[in-house]
């Protein structure tokens, strides 16, 4: 009989994996041309944009009379001026400034709520389960649009309410993506595993289903940005969002309207940066999505 | 050169000779079958068997065309002459037409592999008319016939029901059902027993079998169990690392093993009929096929191994109908001669 | 022998579930009773949907189950979840699937330090040197403690699941189909280890398989389950040389050997029909549906368990009415029955 010792398996594991599962994923996603372009891209977007107060040409609001409706290129005045002669460039980096914050704060408010509400949901069910989905299906049947303005209309019409009526109205999409998660979670052999050791529920809930929930979720996150900077410049464009003379790429839009013939450069701007931020933001979602290498439904 | 088969005298239904397949990883292509060759007589069950990642399965799947077709990262070379024509080389449309006519196989898992949306009778039946031209009363017909054959009370009743209806060896009847109501001359079984209850694998190796002999069949059966290949094979062809290593009837096999990864595998088994010392296996675990090791693939793990087994390997033809990779040669045998010891 | 360090009676695990829209009950264990001793492996054996996995998460009281459990003398059935851990510690389980049992997201070292986490009041420095030592116990090296999961391989991982079942030194052990996802080597091997282990710390096991030749390797003893039943209980070569029950008879001939010669005689009887739909048990015996010798009286009374001379228990009417095998072996009654209707013999 040729072993008797069972002597240490061989560890197949090669030695240059890297040891932390977040090192591995940045990897693999390092590994995809198209999610390091938009990750890059990303990068330079915001660092533009939280440095815009120092790099802008001129105040956001400074106006000139003597210089509206210039049209880009004009010397001075890289990307024209508007109606009352401000410098679009200037209006674009800080008006991109609040628009960025304003995805943080929608996104920030929409998982807040989600997250525990999607957590309670799928991991306990019952019937904690039934009303949360209740209200979270009814939530979703009314347009998304339509109920945000109402939200917004009933708090006082400022960017912050503006962001808090988004949160409120993108939350289930964040209930179901964590629900879904945690539904799947739930029935591992490993949280099984955890209940024969006698962990408590609310230590599996932070051992085990959290930290298995934030790779899909934080796709989930990337995505939801683009959404609610999109439904921001919407808001803002109606004018239930930021108020003057504060401004977002949405006011911005908003603002231009009257001039869509004569200057159509008001609005090419901050819409080609609304377009390529999102544009940008799903991308890199979808980058990081292949990079966990597990289906992710958002 | 053509082997001796147990049914002597018989042309072989199925000749396949050097069948190699190979992915390409990283600019390199990787053989995960290496010149594989064997014989199916008419009316023999041939046994391929191996642990997981031997390349059994795949084999199956190249010969029916499932892998190293129509893909840029996988090739498949060598040929499997079957009624005059080379399947490997057959244009897809003619392979579409033989498979689940000519050839049918039928898999492990027997839930996925049914559509959960369909009736089992309208499957069955809308497999036979992709082969045969006949109406849809006679299709059906010809489903619930198939249904009866293997032994699925009420065929006609159950005929309408879904698959998850069924018991997991009743889907697997439902398969076989499938795969021979085209009336088939060559069934390839890929595990179809694996994922089964042993009473209900009774029953299914004991249909196969029966099956085997009413429509003569020749069949073509992949398992990892040795116990499974005693009951059901008439010759086994032993794989590892995607090369056969040994090929001889299965009395013979089991008699007395001449490759040394034969006679480990055989010996590693706990018996059921004693409790016979410690257990044992082998040292390692199988390669994969990114990196088999140079010359003798078992060389590693094997204790038998010496400097001739750094050199290619070969598989050679001895007498009986045996054929060994070993570079000890045709008469290896272990010295200590522990194998038969439990069975008898 | 001296008293069971396990003891259950009555176990009783019933499910509600829905199918095709209707709310059905599944009585998946019905009135267990199960001795588990000091250093001994209890092999409990059985087809699907037997209940053998229900019972050993009633046992863990992972599921909803009555009946009463006593470890080392005490009751702790009754107990309340908070209670009851401090019993969890001394009974702990490998599961089946070695890719699944393992959170993805910890180290080897946080999974097998959780239960000390649990249940330990130690230091990290502690508890990393508990870590490293159960390593070395399942024979791998302590620097895996940093590694993923997903870096090993299935026997690897088993090792890994061993390590932290076994990291508060538990008395009982129950192994769920622990090696039946793995390649004969490396099932081998694992069972080579839960051997060593349980020579050198008195481990008990409850070891859970279909596969008969395993159990008959491993155990000492061995209970048989059918339809949430133990119908035949006893020492390992008395079940597997002598069996008392049909239906023990009919599954250990049912596994194929590895012996074509043999083997062809023992597949000449096959046991027809599946197991019986678990929410509509029979009245009776629960294998009398399907069993070769039933009489009339099979399909009225269930059968009481039956003390057998040669060891364990039964319960068979064709020990206390019928031919009264009064505790012999079924197989000669089986084999008499063979040749009476050779047209099934085929």
């Amino acid at each position: 009989m040729t072993p008797s010792i069972p002597g240490p398996d061989r560890t197949g594991a090669p030695a240059r994996t890297p040891r932390n599962r977040w090192v591995r994923f940045a990897r693999r996603l390092a590994g995809q041309p198209l999610a390091v372009i938009a990750g890059s891209a990303l990068l330079v977007i915001v660092g533009v944009l939280i440095a815009a107060p120092w790099i802008a040409p001129y105040r956001p609001d400074a106006t000139n009379l003597m210089a509206v409706l210039r049209p880009p290129g004009t010397p001075g005045h890289l990307l024209g001026t508007d109606e009352l002669g401000r410098d679009i460039l200037s209006r674009v980096l800080v008006g991109g400034r609040i628009s960025l914050l304003a995805a943080l704060q929608g996104t920030g408010i929409a998982l807040l709520i989600g997250v525990p509400l999607g957590l309670v949901s799928g991991y306990f069910g019952g019937w904690a389960d039934k009303i949360i989905m209740f209200f979270n299906d009814a939530l979703m049947s009314f347009p998304a649009m339509l109920l945000a303005m109402a939200i917004a209309g009933i708090l006082t019409p400022n960017l912050t309410n503006a962001m808090i009526a988004i949160g409120i109205i993108t939350a289930p999409r964040a209930v179901r993506l964590v629900r879904a998660s945690a539904l799947s979670i739930r029935e591992e052999t490993y949280i099984e595993a955890a209940r024969a050791i006698g962990a408590s529920q609310l230590s599996i809930l932070t051992r085990h289903v959290i930290p298995n929930i934030l790779p899909p979720l934080l796709v989930f996150a990337m995505i939801l940005a683009g959404t609610v900077m999109l439904m921001e410049a919407g808001l803002s464009f109606l004018g239930f969002g930021v108020q003057a003379p504060q401004s977002s790429w949405g006011a911005m839009l908003g603002s231009s309207l009257g001039y869509a013939a004569r200057a159509p450069w008001l609005a090419t701007f901050p819409g080609l940066c609304i377009a390529l931020t999102v544009l940008m933001l799903n991308l890199f979602g979808d980058g990081l999505r292949d990079a966990i290498g597990k289906k992710v439904r958002t | 050169m053509t082997l001796p088969s147990l049914k002597s005298g018989a042309a072989p239904i199925l000749s396949v000779r050097n069948l190699t397949l190979e992915f390409r990883m990283a600019g390199r292509w990787l053989p995960a079958v290496d010149s594989v060759d064997f014989d199916l007589a008419p009316g023999e069950t041939l046994g391929v068997v191996g642990e997981s990642g031997s390349g059994k399965s795949l084999t199956a799947l190249a010969l029916m065309g499932f892998v190293g077709r129509m893909r840029r990262n996988q090739r498949v070379s060598g040929q499997a002459l079957y009624a005059g024509r080379d399947l490997l080389g057959l244009p897809d449309r003619q392979m579409q037409a033989l498979r689940g006519n000519d050839i049918a196989m039928i898999f492990q898992e027997p839930m996925t592999s049914l559509d959960p949306s369909f009736k089992v009778g309208a499957q069955i039946a809308a497999g036979v008319r992709l082969h045969q031209k006949v109406s849809r009363a006679e299709a059906r017909r010809i489903a619930i016939d198939a249904m009866e054959r293997v032994h699925i009370p009420n065929a006609a009743i159950r005929a309408d029901s879904y698959p998850h209806e069924f018991s997991g060896g009743m889907r697997q009847r439902v398969l076989i059902a499938m795969a021979i109501a085209n009336r088939p001359s060559v069934l390839i079984a890929d595990e179809p027993t694996t994922a089964l209850d042993v009473s209900v694998q009774a029953q299914v190796l004991r249909l196969l079998k029966d099956m085997q002999k009413d429509l003569g069949l020749s069949m073509i059966f992949i398992t990892h169990n040795m116990g499974v290949v005693a009951d059901i094979c008439d010759r086994v062809a032993v794989m590892y690392a995607g090369q056969i290593v040994e090929k001889a009837s299965v009395d013979d096999l089991f008699d007395s093993p001449r490759h040394p990864y034969t006679e480990r595998l055989l010996s590693s088994m706990p018996s059921i009929e004693k409790r016979s010392g410690p257990l044992t296996w082998i040292p390692g675990t199988p390669p994969q096929f990114t990196d088999f090791p140079a010359g003798c693939r078992f060389r590693p793990r094997c204790a038998h191994a010496t400097d001739a087994c750094l050199g290619e390997t070969r598989l050679t033809h001895g007498t009986g109908g045996r054929s060994n990779r070993c570079t000890l040669g045709q008469d290896w045998q272990n010295p200590k001669g522990e194998t038969e010891a439990s069975w008898t | 022998m001296n008293s069971p360090l396990l003891k259950a009676r009555k176990i009783e695990v019933t499910f509600r579930t829905r199918r095709a829209g209707r709310a059905v009950t599944v009585a998946a264990v019905r009135g267990i009773d199960l001795d588990l001793f000091r250093g001994q492996t209890l092999g409990l054996v059985g087809e699907s949907g037997s209940g053998k996995s229900t019972l050993a998460r009633a046992l863990l009281k992972l599921v909803p189950m009555a009946g009463e459990i006593e470890i080392d003398g005490e009751q702790v059935a009754h107990l309340g979840s908070r209670h009851f851990r401090r019993y969890r510690r001394k009974i702990q389980m490998v599961f089946q699937d070695p890719y699944s049992s393992l959170d993805p997201s910890m180290t080897v070292g946080d999974s097998i330090a959780e239960p000390l986490v649990v249940h330990a009041r130690m230091t990290p420095g502690q508890r990393a040197a508990r870590v490293a030592e159960v390593l070395r116990q399942v024979n791998l090296p302590p620097e895996v403690a940093d590694r993923y999961p997903d870096e090993f391989s299935g026997g690897q991982r088993q090792r890994i699941a061993i390590a932290r079942a076994i990291a508060l030194d538990p008395e009982i052990l129950i192994c769920d189909e622990a090696v039946s996802a793995l390649d004969i080597s490396t099932q081998n091997q694992i069972i080579h280890l839960l051997e060593t282990l349980q020579e050198r710390s008195g481990l008990a096991y409850l070891f859970i398989s279909h596969d008969l030749a395993v159990v008959r390797h491993i155990s000492d003893r061995v209970a048989v389950m059918y339809l949430g039943e133990v119908i035949e209980e006893g020492p390992v070569d008395r079940i597997y040389d002598q069996p008392a029950h049909p239906y023990t008879q009919v599954l250990l001939n049912a596994v194929p050997v590895a012996s074509p010669a043999a083997q062809r005689i023992r597949s000449a009887t096959v046991l027809e029909g599946d197991v019986p739909d678990p929410t509509n048990p029979p009245p009776g015996c629960v294998f009398s549906g399907r069993c070769p010798l039933a009489m009339p009286r099979c399909f009225r009374d269930p059968p009481a368990p039956f003390d057998l001379p040669t060891g364990g228990r039964v319960r068979c009417h064709l020990h206390d009415d019928g031919p009264r095998l009064a505790g012999a072996s079924v197989s000669a009654l089986m084999a008499a029955r063979q040749q009476d209707r050779p047209e099934t013999a085929r």
